[in-house]
């Protein structure tokens, strides 16, 4: 009997012993980085961030002075814009939803089918794209020459007052980059503070790492692999098949895998904006999504008990980290 | 001399004629023959390779991680060849037609960006 118990206790302990050690490792790789990355020829300085940040709320960088960035992706909406169909969308075939802003200085993709490889490339496109902002970059840069407030901001960022379409896209790029998610409470827990999340929650980065196996595509501190995947949606909107070779059969209905960070807690989800509640998307996967071959390999079936379902979400919910504090810029005036 | 030793000698000469021409054929080959390299691919990247690829030589690229990728290839003159889907542990070849500087990219990873100079 003595015998028995001491080979029990001795399983218990190595099998706790194994089990810690794989969580440690777990842990490990979703700790945050100490820095931002720049590209060299756009480095964070603070001038260029005041600049890009003013930009980024002026409306008049769109033709009808009604529409600034921060109209869809804004503050008060974890840097999106909480809307199933972004505004002037209504009338497209195949809207997508506002992806959010945030920790996009970590991007090498962006746009939902990655049709912009840098964030410099990214700004210019919502200003000139004709159901958004609908303005062109050279009326943009004679408007903004005539506002006498931006020469000092255009200054103190280049060292001199000329505005050129290039500059204004350097400004909006920098100013994004500062966009980066606060600590959350799982952040805290990464870092050794057993306390920062509930039991249900640890659960459910099991479930998300083994069963579920969300962490095949939402990897890393941000919760992306930054990489395209059809996840069996019911869009036809091909998505990234759209922008590459129409023989890559694996990248038809692929969008860009979203991070899980600070989700807004009624949605929408995904890249149609067509779920409202994570129960509903976590289910989706569950399911494995509809099978046709440019389906995502890594869209395995796996059914979770309500527990286990419960205790992913409450997991999931452990990412945000709030709203950024953030000063909304007077407008410079003409 | 003896017919014996004759015939010996004669097949002796024939033996080492043969073998002279056999390794003379087998060093020619082995300047020419073409060669296949092992490249692994993981998450997020190739690993390093050590190895010089010279044209004709093949590639036999092996899948690591524990995820799928979709390799394509771009020549030195812009042609793009997709080298379909790697599974998981898969492992698959890709002989270089020509010298000259190649881009290995995975269409699922766009972050997987290798450049490959091949020699002639």
């Amino acid at each position: 009997m003595k015998i028995r118990s001491l080979v029990m206790l001795a399983c218990t302990v190595f099998s706790v012993h194994v089990s810690l050690a794989d969580d440690t490792i777990k842990r490990s790789e979703y700790q945050r980085p100490e820095a931002i990355p720049a590209p060299a020829s756009n480095p964070l300085t603070v001038e260029k961030t005041t600049l890009g940040k003013t930009l980024f709320f002026d409306p008049r960088l769109s033709r009808e002075k009604g529409m600034s960035c921060a109209t869809c992706h804004s503050p008060d909406h974890r840097w999106s814009d909480g809307r199933i169909v972004p505004l002037g969308s209504e009338e497209l075939e195949q809207p997508r939803r506002t992806p959010t802003a945030m920790n996009s200085a970590w991007l090498n993709a962006l746009m939902w089918d990655g049709r912009a490889n840098s964030l410099e490339a990214q700004a210019v496109l919502p200003i000139t794209t004709p159901h958004e902002m609908n303005y062109n970059m050279n009326e943009l840069v004679q408007r903004l020459g005539e506002i006498k407030g931006y020469e000092p901001l255009f200054e103190s960022a280049y060292g001199d007052a000329e505005i050129t379409t290039q500059r204004i896209a350097m400004a909006l790029a920098t100013f994004q980059r500062t966009l980066v998610s606060n600590h959350s409470s799982f952040d805290r827990w990464v870092t050794g503070d057993e306390q920062a999340i509930s039991t249900s929650a640890q659960r459910g980065f099991e479930v998300f790492n083994d069963k579920a196996q969300c962490a095949a595509c939402h990897k890393s501190w941000r919760f992306t692999d930054d990489s395209f995947h059809d996840i069996g949606l019911d869009s036809p909107d091909l998505g990234r098949g759209k922008v590459i070779p129409v023989e890559v059969t694996i990248m038809q209905h692929a969008f860009k895998t979203p991070t899980l960070r600070d989700l807004p807690e009624n949605g929408p989800f995904m890249h149609d904006g067509s779920m409202s509640s994570l129960e509903e998307v976590v289910k989706h996967y569950e399911e494995g999504g509809i099978q046709r071959a440019s389906l995502s390999k890594e869209m395995k079936p796996f059914e979770l008990s309500e527990q286990e379902r419960a205790d992913l979400i409450a997991f999931l919910q452990t990412l945000d980290g709030g709203p950024l504090d953030l000063e909304v810029p007077v407008l410079p005036e003409e | 001399m003896n017919r014996k030793l004759q015939r010996w000698l004669l097949g002796m000469t024939l033996i080492t004629a043969t073998l002279i021409s056999t390794a003379g054929r087998a060093e020619q080959m082995s300047e020419s023959e073409p060669v296949v390299h092992n490249l692994s691919l993981t998450h997020h990247d190739f690993e390093d390779w050590t190895f010089t690829p010279r044209a004709s030589d093949t590639l036999a690229i092996t899948n690591k991680s524990d995820v799928a990728h979709s390799i394509y290839i771009t020549h030195p003159d812009g042609t793009v060849v997709n080298l379909d889907v790697q599974l998981p542990g898969e492992t698959f070849t890709w002989t270089i037609p020509a010298a000259g500087d190649y881009l290995l990219q995975c269409w699922i990873h766009p972050i997987i960006r290798a450049k490959m100079t091949v020699s002639p």
